[in-house]
């Protein structure tokens, strides 16, 4: 067994290093073995053996992590060919741990590749589960052609003896649209990261980031949108609610490249801090080498704000009630997001069912 | 799409002028960083024997320490040409006509002694490495005011006063320019405001780097003593040279229970500078601080002026602006820390980049498990005002309690054809319009400074707008 030491999740611009935001690190074995996926697809797809285009797609998690899927998959990864101009295509693929034997010393490894045809539509949802101490590696890359519209889910339903990785890298030709929703339930690492490049005209992306996190749990995040073409729109949203002793560093990051005239961009974080141990981190970038672009940011952070505490406490809801309704309201926000009607509900019902304290 | 008309350099004639420099008037240690030029610097100053040994040990951590690893290129910089210490050959005089005639011409020039009759409580005026003039008001130094330069204030009645706080909050240990500091520092200036004492016109302290290929280690305390009221301004500006020079000069504030310290700075440092000075603020409990920070000048900066709310109920307000024009890269924005309770800091950053100039907001907020009901609002704003500059935002939130409330925004954009054209409608030009525009982009800046500062800062905009059509 050979153990690999990694740098993943870089903030595109250095900042101090004390503050322990420049990146993560993360040790992985080289035993790594095929991760469990229960597969459903629909559609107009082609299959065939992923070629070199995706290893130029830059991903959230970085070269380090990149290199570690290239050198230890366990199979050359397949890729799903999307048929140009078809609507009504359907990849669903349920990832449950629990259905794997305990794997102490490696992990399990799914690797997914999407090619998506000009005109094409493409909805891809990821159900992740687990319970068992084990280590999961999730890496997709998506190539989209002109006008496409792509739509990627991932929910992650974590026990608090799980460490996930999440590594996801995309980049989308002109008037392509993307949408990416991602939705964690505890987990005890959870370390993610997404990059898109908005290569072509007026394409655009969305991201939506919803989590809570298990009450001593370390959530590490980099989510980049990179603007490239002309009037391309890209927006981060990221909803989180952090419990006991857990950690969360938030790297999100709008880079607007020269020559991406008329792009418009945007992030917004807001965390509910629901204990007093928690620590969070948070840097929202905003990177520009282009004048004739719109870029904004904000973060909240912190505790409920007093005006809407002020409100539900006056109609005789406890300080408790209120953060937990708060809490549930924003991970819904999130979790309304997803398309796909039977995971939106499970989802949903899962918000009202988490219990959420807050210190009296 | 609109026609990009040529970008002419800017007129910077006002600050960058020079007067001949020579060896005959000036006594300077050779170029470089050894052991044997600190022991000369240190036997110059007739240091005592805390300061020598003191220095010595920063060289030793120098040595230890790395450049940074992140921000703008200092590749430009070799310690092996840069001159620590220069002076003139003459003695630091508290009568302005005894100043040397040409070091007076270029402080007239500045506009120094001027202001000082019209507005000022107190001046001092460094050139290179010593300060040569150092005055105050009597009614000023009636109240118990101290401000003088810091070697003279080390050896006499404030010697205790000044070892206990001599780089204790800006530590040598800190980062590679601060150990540098630490080993070469020359000049600057004490000041101490006695308890309740309100200083009700600021003090002044300017520093002009005349010679070329050398740094300038100044080190500026000010202690604002319980229920004290001080504004303290510091100017900087260089002629321009085609050899690199170096600013790592060190600011340390110590603002006691319920006192307010402002400290207002315009800096405007020629564009072959390294600008690599720190400051930083230790504020008691209700104590107030108050940074207004406007960044015109150098080749290189990095600076982000650092306050540490320790005391219950302390504050902090920053408002800074930075102009970034061709071949500047400047790295500037704060830090703050909350740690007592209640503690408050509002942060207002505007940031403006031309003619390739890259300009960077750095910032930190750390919200401390102690810092109960701490707030903390950042409002960042950027303008690029062609295609050819660089705007970027790099903050960092830490917050380490439930009982807070910290917020950021920050917008990132360019001067609206819509705004060029409804001020061009009524008679502007373009370049008048977009000069009101970033004026008034800037304006939250000028309206904290004093009238006189604020004018000057307005002509630096003026001066840095010309030719700026495109």
């Amino acid at each position: 067994m050979e153990e690999k030491s990694m740098v993943v999740n870089r903030l595109p611009m250095k900042t101090w290093n004390r503050l322990n935001i420049n990146h993560k690190n993360v040790t992985l074995t080289n035993i790594v073995k095929e991760g469990p996926s229960d597969t459903t697809v629909s559609g107009a797809f082609s299959y065939r053996v992923a070629d070199s285009a995706f290893d130029q797609i830059e991903t959230g998690m970085g070269p380090d992590m990149d290199r570690f899927v290239s050198e230890n998959a366990p199979e050359a990864p397949a890729m799903y060919v999307v048929t140009p101009g078809t609507k009504e295509n359907f990849v669903t693929v349920t990832i449950d741990y629990d259905k794997m034997p305990e794997l102490p010393d490696g992990s399990y490894m799914n690797i997914y590749r999407f090619f998506v045809g000009a005109g094409s539509e493409l909805s891809i949802l990821l159900d992740i589960r687990g319970t068992k101490p084990v280590t999961g590696i999730v890496d997709v890359k998506i190539l989209a052609q002109e006008h496409a519209k792509v739509t990627l889910v991932e929910s992650k339903r974590l026990s608090d003896q799980v460490r996930y990785l999440g590594n996801t890298g995309t980049d989308f030709g002109a008037h392509a649209d993307f949408e990416l929703v991602h939705v964690a339930f505890s987990g005890k690492n959870v370390y993610e990261g997404a990059t898109t490049r908005l290569t072509g005209e007026k394409s655009t992306a969305r991201y939506d980031i919803g989590y809570v996190s298990s009450a001593d749990g370390d959530i590490d995040q980099n989510y980049l949108i990179r603007f490239v073409g002309k009037e391309t729109v890209g927006d981060i949203i990221s909803n989180g609610v952090l419990c006991g002793t857990s950690r969360k560093a938030f790297r999100g990051t709008i880079d607007f490249i020269r020559g991406c005239v008329g792009a418009a961009g945007s992030e917004k974080e807001d965390v509910l801090l629901m204990d007093d141990t928690v620590v969070n981190l948070t840097s929202p970038l905003i990177l520009c080498g282009e004048e004739d672009v719109e870029g904004e940011h904000g973060a909240t952070l912190g505790r409920l704000a007093e005006d809407v505490l002020f409100y539900l406490e006056a109609r005789g809801i406890a300080k408790e009630d209120a953060y937990k309704m708060v809490a549930d309201g924003r991970m819904a926000s999130v979790i309304r997001r997803i398309p796909q009607g039977a995971l939106r509900s499970e989802l949903l019902s899962l918000v009202s069912e988490e219990e959420i304290s807050v210190e009296a | 799409m609109k026609e990009k008309t040529q970008v002419e350099d800017v007129d910077r004639s006002l600050y960058d002028f020079r007067y001949g420099y020579d060896d005959e008037h000036y006594y300077k240690v050779d170029e470089g960083l050894t052991r044997e030029i600190v022991e000369t610097i240190s036997k110059e100053k007739d240091d005592p024997a805390w300061m020598r040994d003191f220095r010595l040990k920063c060289l030793d951590l120098y040595y230890q320490q790395k450049l940074p690893n992140w921000g703008p290129s200092l590749e430009g910089l070799n310690m092996d040409d840069i001159v620590t210490y220069v002076r003139p050959k003459s003695k630091m005089t508290a009568k302005w006509e005894e100043v040397p005639a040409e070091i007076k011409e270029t402080f007239e020039k500045l506009g120094i002694p001027q202001a000082e009759r019209e507005s000022l409580a107190g001046v001092g005026a460094q050139y290179d490495s010593e300060l040569v003039y150092h005055n105050m008001k009597e009614e000023v130094a009636a109240k118990g005011v101290i401000y003088s330069d810091l070697e003279s204030a080390m050896k006499g009645e404030y010697a205790d006063m000044i070892e206990e706080h001599f780089m204790k909050l800006l530590t040598p240990y800190d980062h590679k320019f601060m150990a540098l500091h630490g080993a070469v520092w020359s000049g600057g200036s004490f000041v101490y405001v006695p308890k309740g004492v309100k200083v009700e016109i600021p003090l002044q302290s300017y520093f002009r780097l005349n010679a070329p290929g050398a740094g300038q280690f100044e080190h500026t305390l000010i202690i604002v003593d319980e229920g004290a009221d001080l504004h303290f301004i510091e100017g900087c500006s260089a002629p321009k040279y085609n050899i690199a020079n170096l600013h790592a000069g060190a600011v340390e504030l110590f603002v006691a229970k319920n006192a307010r310290l402002r400290y207002s700075t315009i800096e405007n440092w020629s564009k072959n500078m390294y600008n690599l000075n720190s400051k930083r603020a230790l504020i008691e409990e209700g104590g107030r601080m108050e940074f207004v920070s406007g960044s015109f000048g150098s080749h290189v900066s990095y600076l982000y002026p650092m306050t540490i709310l320790k005391g219950n109920g302390s504050s902090l307000e920053y408002t800074g602006i930075t102009f970034a024009g061709e071949g500047q890269n400047l790295d500037t924005g704060m830090k703050v820390v909350h740690i007592g309770e209640n503690t408050k800091s509002i942060v207002s950053s505007k940031s403006i980049s031309k003619s390739g100039g890259e300009s960077t907001f750095r910032s930190v907020v750390q919200i401390q498990n102690s810092a109960k009901n701490a707030k903390s609002t950042t409002d960042c704003a950027s303008l690029m005002l062609d295609d050819k500059s660089r705007s970027d935002t790099i903050p960092v939130m830490d917050v380490r309690t439930q009982d807070a409330d910290v917020g950021h925004e920050a917008k990132i954009g360019r001067i609206s054809d819509e705004e060029i054209f409804y001020l061009m409608s009524r008679g502007m030009s373009e370049e008048e319009a977009r000069t009101m525009i970033v004026s008034g982009f800037a304006d939250n800046v000028s309206k904290e400074l004093p009238l006189e500062y604020a004018v000057e800062m307005n002509n630096l905009i003026r001066l840095e707008m010309v030719g700026s059509i495109g």
